[in-house]
């Protein structure tokens, strides 16, 4: 008899018949194809806590789930026996606007948390994508983000404090709701981006912002890959008030204007420069835009774009879909995101166009330029084997990643083509340490058991 | 182990000096707060981070605790040899290793002084964020330690957000990098996780930051207030018109005299609070938003306005605000610094407890701080000399932290706990919140030899190390 008897019984007892999927029932919750034993829906926090010491006692593994937007991330999992999905858990805790901070469930869904805040003129300031399906746990555990990122920095920036259930089911803070604070270790940043594997994200307490008062984007072609520093320097080094700096090469310029219905140029390259202010002051920032480039000399001229406000909206929106959706429109393809240094992604794009001569097609590549985050999309040529080639550029590509100085993570690829290869890339020297804290949090790797860097 | 052989290994590891002498010593027996005391037996000055690793090794070899020591500024006990043994004076490793300006990034040695990074990049149009009052004496390995924060912190965030990547010598002495110039590091944010460990996860030897362009303009402005519950209101409609300052700091009536009689930059003396508003960023629409912030001060009876008419007057207003905790001198021989954190609407009613404290236990508080954040800085005045007082001053201290704690604030917002408010961590975490931090110490200083008795009670007490003399 194997120890897992019994678990979906024993589940059952915790969260009640009609919060347990099992059997066909759960096969909608499978991750990378493989179904789970179990699915439940935990309202309270006591039960998470109680789901995770009955799956501890049985052997069980399980997988915390929020959205269920990014579940594809990481290793493919061997076996899947519980997922604890965290929707269920989704109240709005605290929120005093003019302390600019407030409290959440991790299964709050961030589209739902916007809208309120929204109400009192503020926002949390992350814009990754899939944005109306993701829940705020999920979205740091994953440590997603988006284009503001530049401005506003990431998850690390903005969780306050952060309540996690462990495997043995105990309850532990870190942080506190106020916006600054040192008292005791700074947990907050082992739990983001921990994907899960360390302790169950159940609460959490942000540092939000005013709205600006208004936004406008600029566009620039740019036809010569040696002037993409000096522009990009350039809009760094101009004072603006610049949310967002993005770069864009042509196939991502034609994959955006398809799916936003957005007239864009016919250009190699396309840089995104979003600055905010009252519509007075965005107006001048953009004629302080105009000047330092006419200042600038380059190989080629450089054509200045805007847009309708409402195109502008729909274009950002997509921006910030990219990650998932040029994912979805080709699943014979390896999405990378790539971290160097602003000043490599001029080479970063140079290579891809010659890969692209190889392949035979475009490789769709965006970049939050400002913050040197590049996601990148990488295609099989039609008619050969799609794994192999896949594997294949992806080792050719992160030798280039390499040479640039900088790490290559697989987002989304086949389930094939990430047992074939090193979805977070290769550990480093830090690696031993990783491995120690998750053998102290979760001795008996029971919460996403394989999934993380070098298998954790 | 006796004392001589440790000093004679260490002298084949480090350059001199090495300093045993008990007269010498007592400059490290106490840092920035200076009631609490602990004397090392010995202080090295290693000059690389394979120095730092070997004598790490040799302490772990003979079982010695080792605390590394910035330039002894912090303000919790952080920095003490509180078991006794080796500190690890990290001053002579403060070289920049290298400047970035494309990507805004610099490499530099722990030991270097906060200011001098700024300062270095300046000419250039940039600078580095995180400005403690101290700055122009602390190190950046001991803001990384402490997380350390100060005025500008407000807009731009506090040293976590700053620091991208380190080099650390673990407690075992394995050299190991977390994180990087480059950004979102696959793996678990050690970079974050170190931060604030307070030199109980090992030992920087080089971090890695990010550095910021100067705002292109910069407005200060100093208003005047009857009361502190007028000043307190006025910040909170600051904050909840959208309105983000650079800088947004309060000096009590108290502070004003003490600032006043040392500068001389004409502070009202006669005001119950003033707040020093700093707005910067672009050029455009400052004028907008500085007339805004003048509108709400004199919504709240704001008396007085003075707006800083160029670089000298803003660095006169400034200089009484960062020094303010020195001048304290004027008004008293000692003054204890509390660093409590409240929810920023919470503001007056904290300030009016802690004024009814300071009366309840005979004591004259003065308050500098962080207005913005919610950061307080009660500096109570006492003179060592009175046992008595002391005692007074502990008693009032712990129950200003408890008002913060019981107003949904925290114990400390970038001073550290040290081991002055070690043993305060169970108001604010359970015993499961506890044991899961010393779990992640546990993990990085199993042996508890690295800075012992920080923080948290360790889970298992290091015995005073006292090699035979
Ligand atoms: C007048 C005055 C004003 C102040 N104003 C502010 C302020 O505005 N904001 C603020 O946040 N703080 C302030 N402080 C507190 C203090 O300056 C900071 O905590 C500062 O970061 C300490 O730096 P230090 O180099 O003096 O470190 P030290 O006091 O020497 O050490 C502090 C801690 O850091 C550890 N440490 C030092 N170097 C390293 C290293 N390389 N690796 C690992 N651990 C290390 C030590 O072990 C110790 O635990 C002020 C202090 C004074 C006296």
């Amino acid at each position: 008899m194997c120890a897992r008897d019994g678990l979906v019984p024993a589940l059952q007892a915790i969260v009640g018949p009609e919060a347990l999927l099992a059997e066909e029932a759960a096969a909608p919750y499978a991750i990378e194809g493989v179904a789970p034993k179990a699915v439940v829906f935990p309202e309270e926090e006591a039960q998470v806590a109680e789901v995770l010491r009955v799956a501890d006692a049985h052997g069980a593994s399980v997988f915390p789930r929020g959205g269920g937007s990014h579940m594809d991330l990481g290793y493919p999992p061997v076996q899947v026996d519980v997922v604890l999905c965290l929707e269920r858990l989704s109240r709005h805790l605290a929120y005093v606007p003019a302390d600019l901070t407030t409290t959440v469930q991790a299964g709050m869904r961030l589209a739902d948390l916007q809208q309120r805040l929204r109400q009192e003129g503020q926002f949390l300031a992350l814009d990754p994508p899939a944005r109306e399906l993701t829940t705020l746990g999920g979205m740091v555990a994953a440590n997603l983000s988006g284009p503001r990122r530049l401005l506003y920095g990431t998850a690390r920036d903005m969780v306050l404090g952060t309540a996690v259930i462990t495997v043995e089911g105990k309850r532990a803070k870190a942080g506190g709701r106020v916006v600054k604070n040192v008292t005791g270790y700074d947990l907050n940043k082992l739990y983001i981006g921990s994907l899960g594997t360390l302790a169950v994200i159940v609460e959490l307490t942000f540092k939000l912002y005013p709205l600006p008062p208004g936004e406008h984007t600029v566009g620039i072609a740019v036809a010569h890959h040696k002037d993409l520093l000096p522009i990009l320097q350039a809009l760094r080094q101009t004072p603006l008030r610049l949310n967002s700096l993005e770069l864009l090469n042509g196939a991502a310029i034609d994959f955006l204007a398809a799916r936003s219905g957005v007239p864009a140029p016919q250009t190699p390259y396309l840089v995104l420069a979003r600055v905010e202010g009252t519509p007075a002051v965005t107006r001048q920032q953009q004629e302080k835009i105009a000047t330092a480039l006419r200042r600038l000399p380059l190989h080629r001229s450089c054509q200045l774009l805007t847009w309708e406000p409402a195109q502008q909206g729909r274009l950002w929106q997509e921006i910030e879909e990219f990650p998932s959706s040029v994912y979805a429109q080709a699943p014979q393809s390896a999405v990378c995101k790539v971290s160097v240094l602003m000043s490599a992604l001029p080479a970063l794009f140079a290579t891809l166009q010659e890969a692209e001569g190889h392949a035979g097609q475009g490789w769709p590549a965006l970049a939050h330029a400002g913050s040197g985050i590049a996601y990148v999309s990488l295609t099989a040529p039609p008619l050969a084997d799609p794994v192999a080639e896949l594997v294949q550029q992806l080792h050719a590509f992160d030798r280039q990643v390499t040479a640039l100085g900088g790490y290559r993570v697989l987002l989304h690829a086949p389930v094939a083509v990430k047992q074939r290869c090193q979805v977070w890339g290769p550990p480093r020297d830090d690696f031993p340490l990783m491995q120690a804290l998750k053998a102290a949090f979760d001795p008996r790797r029971r919460l996403n058991p394989g999934r993380f860097i070098g298998g954790l | 182990m006796d004392k001589a052989r440790l000093v004679s290994e260490l002298a084949a590891i480090v350059p001199a000096p090495i300093v045993t002498a008990p007269e010498e010593l007592l400059v490290y027996e106490c840092d920035g707060n200076t009631l609490d005391k602990a004397q090392p037996d010995v202080v090295v000055f290693p000059t690389t981070s394979e120095q730092v690793a070997a004598i790490v090794r040799l302490a772990n070899q003979y079982q010695v605790p080792f605390v590394a020591r910035g330039a002894g500024t912090g303000l919790s006990g952080g920095a003490l040899a509180l078991h006794g043994g080796i500190i690890i004076e990290m001053c002579r490793m403060n070289k920049i290793w290298e400047v970035d300006y494309v990507n805004q990034r610099a490499v530099v040695g722990p030991g270097l002084v906060n200011l001098h990074l700024s300062l270095a990049v300046a000419d250039a149009g940039y600078f580095y964020a995180p400005d403690p009052s101290s700055q122009g004496s602390c190190t950046i390995g001991g803001n990384v330690a402490e997380n350390s924060g100060g005025p500008h912190t407000l807009k731009y965030g506090v040293t976590t957000n700053h620091v991208l990547g380190l080099e650390v010598v673990l407690p075992n002495g394995d050299l190991v990098h977390f994180g990087g110039a480059t950004l979102d590091t696959p793996g678990y944010d050690l970079t974050g996780l170190f931060v604030g460990s307070e030199g109980t996860f090992g030992i920087a030897t080089k971090v890695t930051v990010q550095l910021l362009r100067k705002p292109e303009a910069v407005k200060t402005i100093l208003a005047a207030f009857a009361t502190v519950a007028d000043a307190s209101n006025a910040v909170s409609g600051i904050i909840g018109a959208g309105l983000i300052p650079g800088a947004l700091e309060m000096m009590d009536h108290l502070t004003i005299q003490a600032v006043e009689a040392f500068t001389g930059a004409g502070l009202p003396l006669d005001a119950g609070a003033v707040l020093l508003i700093e707005l910067d960023g672009i050029a455009e629409g400052m004028e907008e938003d500085a007339a805004r912030v003048v509108a709400i001060c004199q919504q709240h009876g704001c008396r007085q306005v003075r707006v800083a008419k160029d670089e000298a007057e803003r660095a006169l207003l400034w200089k009484g605000r960062k020094q303010a905790f020195g001048a304290m001198g004027r008004l008293s021989p000692n003054y204890y610094t509390h660093d409590g954190v409240i929810p920023r609407t919470r503001l007056p009613e904290a300030l009016e407890r802690i004024q009814a404290i300071g009366k309840k236990y005979g004591l004259r508080i003065a308050n500098v701080f962080h207005a913005g954040d919610g950061n307080l800085h009660p500096l109570v005045l006492y003179d060592e000399r009175n046992p008595e007082e002391v005692t007074r001053v502990m008693q009032a201290g712990e129950e200003i932290l408890r008002t913060c704690v019981e107003l949904g604030g925290a114990l400390t917002g970038e001073h550290g706990i040290g081991m002055e408010k070690r043993d305060c961590m169970p108001w604010l975490f359970t015993e499961d919140d506890l044991e899961i931090m010393h779990r992640v110490r546990q993990v990085f200083n199993p042996h508890q030899l690295c800075n012992p008795g920080k923080v948290s009670t360790p889970a298992r007490q290091v015995p005073l190390w006292r090699g035979d003399p």
